[in-house]
């Protein structure tokens, strides 16, 4: 039996019923073998997580190297890649103000430190602020902003890990020229691509071409589905774009859902021609919105990874 | 699942109310899913009205044109086929102009088994081995069962099987918590009564121990006899006489009354089980038991966790390959 | 007639951060108060672009105004906010501030100034209570001793003086949790501070899962009732479990060593173990008046706790508040 290339890992978003409503995963060490058990089932290799779960693995599992130890328990490998949230604002915390590049490149090696009893593949972050909070978007603030993760590239390269960059629709840097122009200011030995598709599509970027484009910076995906396509303000929409655009209330689903936007077999073709090695992150946040279920969703979404993607290449 | 058993699973739990698993695209996700946990045969309730599309044959055929229209919609959420099909003679339904019907009266024997034949036909066009049958009603609407009362359900069995064999689909008899044939004595009695060329048992492993039954034990002296299993867990066991409570479909397996219940049936490997999951199942295969062991969890949460949760007991406790 | 007026708590309609958010939601939630009889919605406070009712900047952001809320409401069929709950130890995204406590001297002028914050906007939405959360959780900091006391009482005291020049009671909420329930603190503070300015929320359920009798605590301190939260409670924190630390995670949220379920429901729930009528009668003797605000907490099916308190307040309560 041939050596597996792709891997197939989950992202750190879940909602089952408790008995006072809906709970995360992290609520109990139930809720989370529950959790472990329900991914494993349906195949999935391991997890990614976000990196402010730290606290509640100190709290609950003794930190990530216990927490991890739990993960492996239920069969699964690893957490492979953490998702650094960070709270943007222009005050303190914001890419493109280099006044506030010190206090990100201490949270960054704050942040390391905690996971380096572990090894990670990638820390993804969104690289820009919200769309609003940057623009107008100018060729200064792609090169402020990208010189910021050159520096904090060059931190977590020294624990082994990627940075790598992940562009939300509604993040300063969306569209696709001023995508490309950031990469072209960033050092590739510290700065990577994290494609996710759902988010590029929603921005009006072709997620396919645009991992054809850069493939050779690209660390990792985000497997995930829309069924539309940001309009007017969306991008900008204050205060919030995610949750309260006029668009949708729901932009994300678990890939292969109906009348979805992403071309996953042509993103399948282009990762085998790329002749990619490694992970694929499958996630669908929000996908209990609008009467879904994080269960079903998960299972689908493996479903459609084993059935469809995995004949184009695995 | 890759193995020496052969496991199904069981479709009732998503189709918890009338209404909520009609759309094609609602069942297609459902399929889906079991497919992903690494399921690929389905057992389906029985039903009745044009909501139970994936239940009541007539239906069913209505839906997708014929039986090799059925299978190839079950092949789209990668489900290869139906194992069995599980059929209750004593619920009125639409088709049959609700009538009320018993299996221990003998004047119904003729319309029972004229109303078996659209589920023996459906289950021979899709392949499906078995007719999974609620041999008796309710213990609460009737008198305990006697001898005279065991040899009259067994003919009508008799009669069925004797059908379902003629186009090579088994009959299996399914024993329930609150069926009429309560005791293991009562329950041997009605095998016996039965042809065991003709009839067999359905071993549910959870209803079997919340009416007092010990499925392991019983599965070792009538191994013979066991042509169908059910496998799934309880968290409690009939205090005695619970079955017998009014409505004991909703006073005692809903929590209407009494020990108020809600939920009796589980997922396996879940907390305070009841059934020896793993004993029973090294018994199936001590015995190289040949038929399906249909994993289910009826009544319970939600339905898509369930099946994943089950999932990760046969991969992980069971140690059944996946593929 | 009685000045009791009848609210409804609209946490239990946001369980997650990212629940909530969309307006529409928040019309049917309110709406749904409002069809229920209540006359008043509280607001629970919290902070960044997902709580767009969590505060008055984003209040503003979200409905241009105080007015533009308030016309949101009144669309709803709700007349006004009755009262925001606030807890200092909640940071502040708008302020870039962590956690401020009421025990720390330092942190008394910020917790002022956030008070203020929210009373300008209560007022401005025909609101006028500010439910404070009155002291960390026990298990937390060391027992309140006498200079710990003479802290709180200080910051409250200050609180509700600044609260006050905006027509806008401060009301002192202790929950299940809290360092205030052992012994006689509750009653020491009280004691070191002045009616006119530090008024007492009496909760229900949070004092009976403490296990404390709520209708001791009106006999008590019926005068300094300033506002009341109905909520029944399903279980009793016998063991004291309140004393561990971090008992938010440990114990309110995943029940503590018996895991119970759930503590909160709304009043009137199966298994409930305040006796409303009674409290309302107890109330009514203490001359209440004022907001009587309902709430069930994280709840399985939150338009359904609605109705259904909706129900025992139309039924029960308002009958007995109404000399009936």
């Amino acid at each position: 039996m041939s050596e597996r290339r792709i891997k197939w890992s989950y992202m750190d978003h879940w909602r089952s019923n408790g008995p006072a409503g809906p709970v995360d995963q992290w609520h109990s060490h139930r809720t989370m073998s529950a959790f472990l058990k329900q991914i494993k089932a349906v195949g999935f290799d391991a997890i990614d997580t976000f990196d402010f779960r730290l606290w509640q693995m100190y709290g609950d599992y003794g930190g990530p190297a216990g927490y991890q130890q739990m993960v492996q328990d239920h069969g699964l490998e690893r957490i492979v890649n953490t998702f650094h949230a960070a709270d943007y604002d222009l005050r303190d915390y914001a890419p493109h103000v280099p006044e506030t590049h010190e206090r990100i490149l201490e949270d960054f090696r704050v942040t390391m430190g905690h996971w380096s009893v572990i090894q990670l593949d990638n820390i993804i972050v969104m690289p820009a602020t919200l769309y609003y909070d940057m623009e107008p978007v100018t060729a200064d603030k792609l090169k402020i902003t990208a010189e910021l993760w050159n520096q904090v590239g060059e931190i977590t390269a020294g624990y082994g890990v990627r940075l790598t960059c992940h562009h939300e629709f509604f993040c300063g840097i969306q569209s696709e020229p001023d995508i490309d122009t950031f990469y072209a200011y960033t050092d590739p030995r510290y700065v990577s691509l994290f494609v996710d598709t759902a988010q590029h599509c929603i921005a009006s970027v072709d997620p396919v071409a645009l991992y054809r484009r850069h493939a050779h910076r690209v660390s990792g995906f985000h497997f995930k589905d829309t069924r539309d396509v940001a309009t007017g303000d969306d991008h900008r929409h204050r205060p919030d774009s995610e949750i309260m655009a006029p668009t949708t209330g729901k932009w994300f689903y678990e890939m292969g859902t109906p009348h979805g936007l992403v071309d996953f077999e042509a993103m399948m073709t282009a990762v085998r021609d790329n002749e990619y090695r490694g992970w694929i992150s499958v996630e669908h946040d929000k996908a209990n919105k609008d009467g879904g279920d994080f269960s079903e969703a998960t299972a689908v979404a493996r479903w459609y990874a084993a059935n469809v993607l995995e004949e184009i290449y695995r | 699942m890759k193995d020496t058993l052969r496991w199904a699973y069981a479709l009732n739990q998503w189709n918890f109310r009338l209404d909520v698993f009609v759309r094609h695209s609602d069942q297609l996700r459902a399929l889906k899913t079991l497919s992903a946990c690494g399921f690929d045969h389905v057992e389906l309730p029985a039903g009745t009205g044009r909501w139970d599309n994936l239940a009541r044959p007539e239906v069913i055929l209505l839906n997708h044109g014929d039986h090799a229209g059925f299978l190839d919609f079950l092949r789209r959420g990668s489900v290869r086929g139906v194992s069995s099909v599980y059929w209750d003679p004593g619920q009125p339904v639409e088709e049959e102009g609700w009538a009320f019907r018993s299996t221990a009266n003998r004047h119904d024997h003729d319309a029972i088994v004229e109303s078996a034949k659209p589920f023996v036909e459906f289950c021979a066009g899709v392949g499906a081995e078995q007719l999974v049958v609620r041999p008796v009603g309710s213990a609460w609407m009737s008198p305990p069962p006697d001898a005279h009362g065991l040899r009259t359900v067994g003919e009508l069995w008799n009669r069925v099987g004797e059908l379902a064999a003629a186009v090579g689909v088994g009959l299996a008899l399914h024993y329930d918590c609150l069926g009429a044939v309560h005791t293991e004595a009562e329950l041997v009695g009605l095998l016996e009564a039965t042809d065991p060329a003709l009839v067999g048992l359905a071993l549910d492993t959870a209803e079997f121990t919340i009416g007092g039954i010990d499925p392991v034990a019983f599965y070792q002296r009538h191994a013979g006899r066991v042509t169908h299993v059910h496998l799934k867990d309880t968290r409690y066991a009939d205090t005695g006489q619970e079955y017998r409570m009014p409505g004991a479909e909703t006073t005692m397996l809903r929590g209407g009354a009494g020990r108020r219940i809600e939920r009796w049936f589980f997922e396996l490997g879940t907390e305070g089980g009841l059934v020896d999951v793993k004993a029973f199942v090294a018994a199936l295969r001590s015995r190289a038991y040949p038929g399906w062991v249909v994993v289910e969890s009826d009544h319970g949460g939600n339905p898509a966790e369930l099946a994943m949760l089950n999932s990760w007991y046969l991969q992980y406790e069971l140690s059944v390959a996946k593929s | 007639m009685t000045g009791i007026r009848w609210g409804y708590a609209i946490n239990q309609w946001k369980p997650q951060f990212d629940d909530f958010v969309r307006r529409e939601q928040h019309e049917r939630a309110l709406k749904t108060i409002s069809i229920a009889g209540f006359e008043g919605v509280e607001l629970t406070a919290g902070t960044g672009r997902w709580e767009p009712l969590g505060n008055p900047q984003q209040l503003a952001a979200n409905f241009g105004s105080f007015a533009g809320f308030r016309e949101f409401l009144a669309g709803c069929g709700v007349p006004a906010v009755s009262s925001f709950h606030y807890d200092p130890q909640q940071r502040s995204m708008e302020h870039l501030t962590g956690p401020l406590s009421p025990l720390a001297e330092a942190d008394v002028p910020a917790v002022v100034a956030r008070a203020v914050w929210f009373a300008e906007a209560l007022t401005q939405l025909g609101g006028s209570v500010l439910v404070v959360r009155a002291a960390p959780s026990a298990g937390d900091d060391e027992p309140l001793d006498d200079a710990a006391l003479h802290r709180l009482a200080a910051c409250w005291q200050t609180v509700g003086r600044a609260t006050l020049e905006h027509g806008v009671r401060t009301a002192l909420h202790v929950d299940f949790l809290s360092a205030l329930r052992s012994g006689d603190a509750l009653d020491r503070l009280l004691e070191r501070t002045e009616p006119d300015l530090v008024g007492l929320a009496l909760d229900t359920g949070e004092l009976t899962v403490a296990g404390i009798d709520p209708l001791s605590i009106v006999e008590r301190h019926g005068d300094r009732i300033r506002y009341v939260r109905f909520k029944d409670a399903l279980a009793v924190d016998e063991a004291e479990e309140y004393r561990q630390p971090h008992a938010e995670y440990a114990v309110r949220q995943r029940g503590g060593t018996r895991e119970i379920p759930r503590w909160f429901g709304e009043p009137g729930i199966d298994g409930g173990l305040v006796d409303f009528p009674a409290v309302t009668r107890a109330l009514l003797a203490a001359r209440y008046s004022g907001w009587i605000v309902f709430a069930s907490d994280p709840s399985p099916h939150p338009a359904a706790s609605a109705l259904l308190g909706g129900y025992v307040m139309q039924r029960e309560l308002r009958p007995i508040a109404n000399g009936r």
